[in-house]
């Protein structure tokens, strides 16, 4: 079982490409202009701009904005219902494992900060940045607005809409002579998240994803956990050096940014790290260890 | 301690069971919100049953994030073939979005 998961822990870049695959597979959107069927009423599990010509599924933050955006917040039945009960429900079953295994935009990080170049590391008490964003762009601003200000700023929708629509999609000439400013700063934005991901680990997710926020609130009730035996845990740094918020794995695991990838499973030397269930202990009664009769005796 | 646990869980059951028949389930599930908000004041007040209120939340979650995919997909005959929560994600969704590619 270990080496199954060693290896799918290795092979994480592929789901990362599957996922793009699955939830982008309209290519001849490209040619035909955006894909206009029933798949649309259904929202990917991360941030996947539907304006991306060969996008198959709506983009979750771009839905929660359009709903926030119609400035009747007191009105409970134009909450986005299903957008919000399927993000809660993946986030409850696999929290961040989404954002760590079949995120493309996560992906494209992951493999830029294999680049060798002079790495960066990102405070964890930054990680406080994306709340503020969250609330901000995604909440506060649409209700106050009326508009996706998110989606004004989001490096995603350039990278998968902007930049294909703009340079060769169906339109593109229209589209390029009305682009003005705004695109600018999009991009301006987009190689700035792409240039950082070469330095810092996963800046887009840790400091700015909404969708990543919303699974992060949920990661420590998630049925899928990353579980540390302190008593095995030997504290050699090897998990830190992979993980991707930079801490070590008893720290790491137990904190609501974990992204359980699993490198801290793949890596640790002594088995100290492994996925569980995190209810399984109190549904099915454990075995008690000889540690614990010893340590139940002294007291 | 049990006691307090499975009354706990059993309650959103109990009020579904009342008033599904009758009612909209929004009565169902802001109750539920109401008892998340109390175990989640009991979750970080009494430490050492910490597990077992981290289960309940979790259960309640549940119970809600489901009750949102139901209200979320549920058409209202005769007039809706498909809920207006799905319609609506599909109108927004098919036309290219200007501010995502960038154009004010």
């Amino acid at each position: 079982m270990k080496k199954i998961v060693n290896k799918l822990v290795y092979l994480r870049p592929l789901f990362g490409v599957a996922g793009f695959i699955i939830f982008n597979s309209y290519l001849i959107g490209f040619l035909k202009g955006i894909y206009t069927g029933n798949n649309k009423r259904f929202c990917a599990p991360f941030i996947n701009c539907h304006s991306c010509p060969s996008a198959t599924f709506a983009c979750p933050a771009g839905l929660i904005q359009h709903y926030l955006s119609y400035n009747h917040l007191f009105k409970i039945w134009l909450i986005p219902k299903f957008v919000l009960g399927i993000l809660v429900l993946i986030a409850l079953m696999v929290g961040k494992a989404v954002c760590g295994w079949i995120c493309p935009f996560g992906t494209i990080q992951t493999l830029l900060y294999r680049m060798k170049s002079v790495k960066i590391p990102l405070s964890p008490k930054l990680h406080f940045i994306k709340y503020v964003v969250f609330i901000g762009l995604v909440i506060y601003l649409p209700v106050l607005l009326g508009a996706p200000w998110f989606c004004k700023l989001c490096p995603v929708g350039s990278l998968e809409a902007g930049v294909p629509l703009i340079s060769f999609g169906a339109g593109s000439t229209q589209l390029r002579e009305i682009a003005g400013n705004l695109f600018t700063i999009k991009l301006a934005l987009l190689s700035l998240f792409l240039l950082w991901a070469v330095f810092s680990k996963r800046p887009f997710c840790r400091l700015f994803c909404p969708i990543g926020t919303i699974y992060s609130l949920f990661n420590k009730f998630s049925l899928l956990e990353v579980k540390v035996d302190d008593d095995k845990c030997i504290h050699c740094g090897k998990c830190k050096k992979l993980c991707p918020i930079e801490n070590e794995a008893p720290l790491a695991a137990r904190s609501v940014d974990c992204f359980l990838c699993g490198e801290c499973v793949r890596i640790c030397p002594t088995d100290a790290v492994k996925y569980g269930f995190r209810y399984s202990d109190l549904i099915i009664p454990q075995p008690v260890k000889p540690n614990d009769k010893q340590k139940s005796n002294k007291v | 301690m049990d006691r307090i646990f499975y009354s706990l869980l059993s309650v959103p059951i109990l009020i579904t069971k009342s008033i599904i028949p009758y009612s909209s389930l929004w009565i169902v599930i802001i109750p539920v919100v109401g008892l998340l908000i109390i175990t989640f004041i009991l979750y970080f007040t009494l430490t050492p049953y910490r597990k077992y209120f981290r289960l309940i939340i979790f259960v309640y979650l549940l119970f809600i994030s489901a009750m949102l995919i139901y209200q979320g997909i549920k058409p209202r005959p005769p007039e809706d073939i498909i809920s207006n929560d799905l319609r609506e994600n599909r109108n927004y969704a098919i036309t290219i979005c200007l501010s995502c590619i960038g154009i004010e």
